[in-house]
């Protein structure tokens, strides 16, 4: 194959594999703000503790899955400790809930440093070495982490759409007060959200810890790009955040591989912006937002 | 009368007693905090009058207060200028990108808008480390000259640029107490209360908020300033969101709508931890549980505090 093409489809495959990591985390943030209209900054935070606790088994055990089978319980209870806790009191006023996970964030960060020290760490993934393709490395570990995702997403669009839970839960997404009305638990369905948007992150913190280093410092990075993505693809619409972040990743890799990898942040930051002034509420169309 | 220019004297009150402050023979680790306490309140009153009275959040605030300190430092390594001549710059700047992160507001608002200001500011860390033949990259800029004179005064120690922190601070808070009483405090009320209303009043919305936010910008950017000269050495690093938050928990402590919040704000955020001998980290814990409280339990501040205790207790009394 032409040399050109293979470093063009390897910087793809990677900006997939990294994407595939943006749109879990998008698809938590539209759950929640779909059914809550709360925006939930913390989630990189969240992302960050599911990495660091997915580390802490694995030094702890050996063993590289179990840590992903303690980090998405433990997010999923620490998503339903601060519904309970915080957020089910901010309903009514949804800025306050997006001020309240601005709270959570130093609390968050500041007990990961406390727990894990502020210092860069690293771990082996599983499974190392990759599949040559035509020239193309496909990283073993990023094509399984992909496969999690497409996965995942999946299993949430089949919920979403084929049962009575998933009906109920759109429901409430479109009209809150109707939903009540027929007799749909909306406090309960929210609170759910919040667990499976934790969890999902949880997911993501795992497959952040496969893929490089992480410090108790990387929430910033992905919550700006779980919402870049989210709100590409429209706040509360699942499809559309997977698409977007398989886009913004190869995106960014390809930003990343042909123009320098210095700038790559200022590139997606900056196309947020522009996105944002272009079609005001996402490209996919999403609801309003409060006033604030 | 007296109601009328009681709050100037007010400020003008407290302003003074700031200034007595050296004549009690604090520490100089004292003095440093209350330096620090004293900008930190100029850069969130900024925020609050923005907050308070347009109803406008940004969470690019602490990046515009960056570009006030950055401005400085690069006007004192680069350009020559000293405390004096690099104000116009610092403020200038500031209040430009004051102004163009309002832009946005103009066509996206609500969630849309926070996140977009969130985006902007992470787009400004970014052009400060990369710049690095104006910025110095990640390490910043190192070992710059403090203030020299003022209006030929000579600006000794630690002690005097104490003074001149509370000097600068009491004209920003007059000024804007000034402007809070002013018509156009009153039109951006109005704004933040019914913007169509507003509107169909024939007010120029997108004008007067974009003024708002210059005006918010440029008061960030003096503090911006004020703040290089007192550390003499600036980072990225220190002027990331996570800033943003601190300015707007500052606010909040003190309640939004009220002009000497950030004062009380600031005083709690810099000193508590420091008597409770809390480490930096573990502060950062207390301060975010104590913004998530707050923003619960009193959204209008500390000093909202005694007035709802009070109504409380007189609502016990009639039912009893």
């Amino acid at each position: 194959m032409n040399e050109q093409v293979t470093v063009f489809l390897q910087h793809a495959f990677n900006g997939i594999s990294m994407g595939a990591v943006y749109a879990l985390i998008a698809a938590g943030i539209t759950l929640v703000y779909g059914l809550s209209r709360i925006i939930h900054f913390a989630v990189g935070e969240l992302v960050m503790l599911g990495a660091f606790i997915a580390l802490s088994v694995w030094n702890w055990s050996g063993e590289f899955w179990l840590g992903l089978a303690v980090a998405v319980p433990a997010l999923a209870l620490i998503g339903l400790v601060t519904e309970r806790a915080v957020f089910r009191f901010t309903l009514r006023e949804p800025l306050t809930g997006f001020i309240v996970s601005l709270g959570l964030i130093l609390i968050l960060q500041g007990t990961a440093v406390e727990i894990w020290s502020p210092n860069p760490q690293y771990s082996q993934p599983p499974l190392e070495g990759s599949w040559d393709v035509a020239g193309v490395l496909l990283r073993k570990q990023a094509v399984v982490n992909f496969a999690i995702v497409v996965a995942v997403l999946a299993l949430c669009y089949l919920v979403l759409m084929k049962t009575t839970f998933g009906k109920s839960l759109r429901a409430v997404s479109d009209d809150p007060g109707a939903a009540a009305l027929m007799g749909i638990p909306v406090r309960t369905i929210i609170m759910t959200t919040f667990v499976i948007g934790s969890a999902l992150a949880g997911i993501a913190g795992w497959m952040v810890l496969t893929l490089g280093l992480i410090t108790p410092f990387v929430g910033a990075i992905y919550v700006l790009r779980g919402f870049a993505v989210a709100l590409i693809g429209g706040l509360g619409n699942i499809q559309g955040a997977a698409l977007a972040g398989i886009g913004l990743g190869v995106a960014e890799s390809l930003a990343a591989g042909y123009v320098g990898p210095g700038w790559t942040d200022a590139y997606v930051f900056g196309a947020v912006v522009l996105i944002l002034l272009w079609r005001p509420t996402g490209l996919a169309g999403g609801s309003e937002g409060a006033k604030l | 009368m007296l109601s009328r220019i009681a709050p100037y004297l007010g400020v003008i009150a407290l302003g003074g007693f700031a200034l007595l402050l050296p004549q009690a023979q604090l520490s100089g680790q004292v003095m440093s905090l209350a330096t620090g306490a004293v900008i930190y309140s100029i850069a969130a009153a900024g925020l609050g009058f923005l907050w308070g009275q347009s109803g406008q959040l940004t969470l690019a605030h602490s990046s515009v207060f960056g570009i006030g300190a950055y401005a400085a430092a690069v006007g004192a390594k680069h350009f020559g200028l000293d405390f004096v001549t690099a104000f116009p710059w610092s403020i200038g700047l500031s209040l430009v990108a004051g102004a163009l992160i309002a832009l946005p507001s103009l066509r996206t608002s609500g969630h849309y808008f926070v996140i977009l200001t969130f985006a902007v500011g992470e787009v400004i860390t970014v052009i400060e480390m990369r710049l690095e033949s104006i910025t110095g990259g990640v390490n910043g800029i190192t070992a710059l000259p403090g203030a020299q004179t003022l209006f030929g005064l000579r600006i000794g120690g630690r002690t005097d640029y104490y003074l001149v922190v509370v000097g600068f601070a009491v004209v920003v808070f007059l000024i804007l107490l000034a402007l809070i009483r002013s018509r156009w405090g009153i039109l951006l009320r109005g704004m933040r209360e019914n913007e169509d209303l507003s509107r169909s009043l024939g007010v120029n919305v997108a004008l007067h908020r974009l003024i708002a936010f210059a005006l918010a910008g440029a008061v960030a950017g003096l503090a911006g300033h004020l703040y290089m000269y007192f550390v003499k050495s600036i980072a990225p690093e220190s002027f990331t969101s996570h800033l943003s938050i601190i300015f707007l928990l500052v606010v909040l402590l003190g309640g939004k709508t009220f002009l000497l919040g950030p004062i009380i704000g600031s005083v709690v955020y810099v000193f508590v931890p420091e008597f409770l001998g809390l480490s930096p980290v573990r502060s950062q814990i207390a301060f975010g549980v104590i913004l998530v409280i707050m923003i619960l339990l009193a959204p209008g501040g500390l000093m909202s505090l005694p007035g709802r205790a009070m109504a409380r207790l007189r609502a016990r009394k009639k039912t009893a």
